[in-house]
């Protein structure tokens, strides 16, 4: 008998040789999604507001949902890789001691155009971007010296958002913006916009001081 | 054809639909059985263009870049991402083909002719190939003239112009480089996305004339069509 197992924020269960794949919990009945490529891509890539998820291992993914995997519909494995792309292989390689590792610094040296700026950002900075941006999301960045544990996918690489937020931030070293505050309905990787959460977070820790904190605290 | 065929794209960090032409032909292909499997990437989506061979199971893969231009993405920052040092590459015991854009292939010059068809163009309209452009990289335009001219060849057409969204000629215009009534302005785009779905559209739809008439196809990349482009592109590329 196949055993239940928890893949970032989904939960797998097994009826007995068809898979069911939980999104994560919610107080209100799941809502049966079509084990199929379209529909199921459309569902994952928007948060609960139908917000676009640019990041597949960002945690806010939708919650309340399932989708049964059988003879009819996509395999497991094809509803998982939709989900959380390399996800499985990349859990497998770290397992066995090959998943191919490239650090902040080669990604960021490697960028061109637009993203050349991102290699300025100093090390202090890149620690509160993979702070603020690797704290929204269930991958564990191993290239930043963190583990993976059961359940838990390695992150083996920076993504291109972070790429993005490190370009963004070392622009904002020079002039630093003033705090806005947080809009929701803006794009999740907009982070030339005020009001970004991500963004403002950003801001808040890289720039206020504990004095400020202080202050602000009342 | 065996081997993987790995379609990769731009995507987008703002846009949950500028991808999915790509996903689109992918699916397309996959049906057709033709190679062992077919994978995508992104430059801005994940799976990333510099993880993407990870997911491919095939020790031989060929590369078909879902772009328009041959420029920056095709030239630099593809081949940069996945390690490609040639048209065909040996990357972590890969044998990697690199085929050109889709945008860069004279068969697309058929599926344009559609698109102006499908918005209504007959043989007395004008038929306006419109591409991005930039006056950052002159290099992007190339495929956009070439197409031009591969239209004008198939004949079918009073009028064949190049425009540009974001460079000379500009597609406002487009009624001085024409003569015909009707002028079809068809978007060389992979997707309806923010330009080729919205602000090209309304930008033309200030152009309208009493005495001329403007008609704005969809966009080419989405044409199901494609996917033959990109078959014949990885046809091509497995002779190398």
């Amino acid at each position: 008998m196949k055993r239940a197992f928890k893949l970032g924020q989904l939960s797998i269960e097994f009826d007995g040789e068809a898979a069911v794949v939980h999104g994560p919990a919610a107080a209100t009945p799941e809502i049966e999604v079509e084990a199929s490529e379209e529909p199921l891509r459309n569902w994952v890539r928007h948060d609960a507001a139908r917000r676009y998820r640019p990041l597949p291992g960002s945690n806010d993914m939708q919650p309340g949902w399932r989708a049964r995997c059988d003879d009819a519909s996509l395999t497991l494995a094809e509803v998982l890789e939709i989900v959380y792309p390399l996800a499985m292989l990349h859990v497998a390689q770290h397992r066995e001691g090959t998943l191919r590792v490239v650090p902040l610094p080669d990604v960021l040296e490697r960028q061109s155009g637009r993203y050349a700026r991102a290699v300025t950002l100093s090390a202090e900075a890149r620690d509160v971007a993979v702070s603020v941006l690797c704290g929204q999301c269930v991958k564990q960045p191993v290239w930043h010296g963190a583990n993976a544990g059961k359940g838990e996918i390695p992150c083996p690489e920076a993504c291109s958002v972070m790429v993005s937020l490190c370009r963004d931030a070392a622009l904002w070293e020079s002039t630093p913006p003033t705090n806005a505050p947080v809009d929701v309905q803006l794009p999740w990787a907009a982070f030339e916009r005020p009001g970004n959460a991500i963004r403002e977070q950003y801001l808040r820790e890289r720039f206020e001081t504990s004095d400020q904190v202080g202050l602000s605290d009342g | 054809m065996s081997g993987s065929l790995l379609l990769v794209g731009h995507g987008s960090h703002l846009n949950a639909d500028s991808s999915a032409p790509v996903y689109a032909h992918a699916r397309t292909i996959r049906e057709r059985r033709q190679f062992d499997e077919v994978q995508t990437a992104f430059w801005k989506e994940e799976p990333s263009l510099s993880r993407a061979l990870d997911g491919c199971a095939s020790d031989v893969v060929t590369v078909v870049p879902v772009f328009m231009s041959t420029g920056y993405f095709t030239s630099e920052v593809i081949p940069r991402e996945m390690g490609l040092t040639a048209r065909v590459s040996c990357v972590r015991g890969k044998t990697v083909r690199y085929a050109g854009p889709v945008g860069g292939h004279s068969a697309l010059a058929k599926v344009i002719v559609q698109r102006a068809l499908e918005a209504g163009a007959t043989s007395a309209s004008a038929l306006a190939v419109l591409g991005h452009g930039t006056e950052r990289n002159r290099d992007s335009q190339a495929n956009i003239y070439q197409q031009t001219e591969n239209v004008r060849a198939l004949g079918g057409f009073a009028e064949v112009v190049t425009v540009f969204m974001d460079q000379s000629p500009g597609m406002n215009e487009v009624f001085e480089l024409t003569t015909a009534p009707q002028v079809v302005v068809v978007p060389v785009f992979v997707a309806d996305g923010w330009h080729a779905g919205q602000t090209i559209p309304a930008e033309l739809g200030e152009l309208a004339g009493e005495d001329r008439r403007l008609r704005y196809a969809a966009a080419v990349g989405t044409h199901p069509s494609v996917a033959d482009v990109i078959l014949e592109l990885a046809q091509e590329a497995a002779a190398w």
